[in-house]
């Protein structure tokens, strides 16, 4: 009898030690965590910082060459002969185009970086998001010469507006930029019942060989057909819609042959808060 | 004719919108600093400031500066601002018209560099009529 109550106190001492113990450690370990979570928070603070000064000291160098190489085309500066005003429109036009290329750098390096701002999470018009999107793109797709219709039903899904837009400004100027003259972009939204929301962007562009499809959205990653058709492409539009997609978890599936077109289908939206795929208001 | 101030750390940019402005007969001043623009502005009232962001030793100057302008100076705070800028840093995304609130960003509107001089001129033209109907 003694022993056996010697032994139960024996066994609850033991319990009892290695429960404190543990939570000792469980709080020891999530101090660690905290701490860890800390300064992994301050190293992205300090990247995105320092990504947002030097692009900015990339930038504004660009903007200056811009501003005078305009002055030069103007006039401003007295009238140039047609060869020089060659030289500096393609001067302008390169510094244009390196911008762009700086901004949509920033763009994807930013995507999930913290910002004084944080991203606003809210209920968005995918409809709504695709037209802003397509007026964007507008003006390219006249001067090139393709169509771009537009089907879209009212869908109401969650996300952050801002990336939407980018997300769809890349896939319109995509379908737009490696389209034939006179190719047609279609572009649908709908609220299926069974799946969810669905979005597509499909062209009749010059296509993607299979067995390239699988890197199309690594940053800077172009196809050499690509490349040749589109010499300003900068390679990051894919990947950028890439990170838009994975933050919001929408699951972007890819159907493509050589000349045949390219289209894009977008599924797994995350629902409006209240779980309405209907318009509001 | 109006006095448009432009303040921007980058001269060559500064001189070549100058440039353009004055070609539309506007009278412009320059300052590269924005700790002497205040000053500046106090000694002669600019009818439209052209507003940089980012400055060497602060990269959120060109804000300071428009905030103290509409909330310090009852001499300034009307003064329409036009700011440009190559990012935007709270939501580097790109400036969007939601950015602008009396508190966080208090301009009149804002132009993106590279800037399209032609864009810069109808701009201002634009902001200046639009500050003389309301004045």
């Amino acid at each position: 009898m003694v022993l056996n109550v010697a032994a139960s106190v024996a066994v609850w001492l033991v319990v009892w030690y290695l429960a404190s113990h543990l939570g000792e450690m469980v709080r020891a370990r999530d101090e660690e965590l905290a701490s860890t979570n800390e300064r992994l928070r301050a190293a992205r603070e300090e990247r995105a910082q320092h990504m947002l000064r030097t692009t900015h000291e990339l930038k504004a160098p660009f903007a200056a060459i811009h501003a005078n190489a305009q002055l030069l085309l103007r006039g401003d500066c007295g009238r140039l002969t047609e060869d020089a005003r060659e030289v500096v429109r393609r001067i302008a036009d390169r510094c244009h185009r390196l911008t762009a290329e700086i901004q949509e750098m920033l763009q994807l390096a930013n995507l999930s970086s913290p910002t004084e701002r944080p991203h606003q999470w809210e209920d968005v018009r995918l409809d709504e998001v695709i037209k802003a999107a397509a007026a964007r793109v507008g003006q390219t797709a006249r001067e090139r010469n393709v169509s771009l219709a537009l089907e879209l039903e009212p869908v109401t899904v969650f996300g952050v507006e801002e990336h939407m837009t980018m997300m769809f400004v890349n896939l319109l100027a995509n379908a737009v930029l490696y389209s034939e003259p006179g190719g047609r972009v279609e572009v649908c939204c709908a609220a299926r019942q069974d799946g969810g929301p669905v979005a597509s962007v499909r062209d009749e562009g010059i296509g993607i060989e299979p067995q390239k499809v699988p890197r199309i959205f690594e940053p800077y990653y172009r196809t050499d057909e690509a490349a040749r058709f589109n010499k300003n492409s900068t390679g990051l539009g894919l990947a950028i819609v890439r990170q838009v997609a994975e933050m919001h978890r929408i699951r972007v599936q890819v159907e493509t042959a050589p000349a045949a077109g390219t289209k894009f289908t977008l599924r797994s939206w995350p629902e409006s808060k209240d779980a309405s795929t209907g318009a509001h208001g | 004719m109006a006095f448009v101030l432009v303040v921007d750390d980058d001269e060559d940019f500064a001189r070549a919108a100058a440039r353009v402005l004055r070609g539309e007969g506007h009278e412009v001043g320059i300052v590269l600093e924005t700790d002497n623009a205040l000053q500046v502005m106090k000694d002669r009232r600019p009818d439209l400031v052209v507003l940089d962001v980012m400055f060497p030793e602060d990269t959120s100057a060109g804000f300071t500066l428009a905030r103290k302008m509409r909330h310090c100076t009852e001499q300034l705070k009307d003064v329409p601002i036009l700011m440009l800028t190559a990012i935007n840093t709270r939501f580097p995304l790109g400036f969007g018209k939601r950015d602008i609130d009396d508190n966080w960003l208090p301009v009149s509107d804002f132009l993106e560099k590279p800037v399209d001089l032609d864009a810069l001129c109808s701009k201002v033209s634009e902001m200046l009529a639009q500050a003389g109907s309301s004045s």
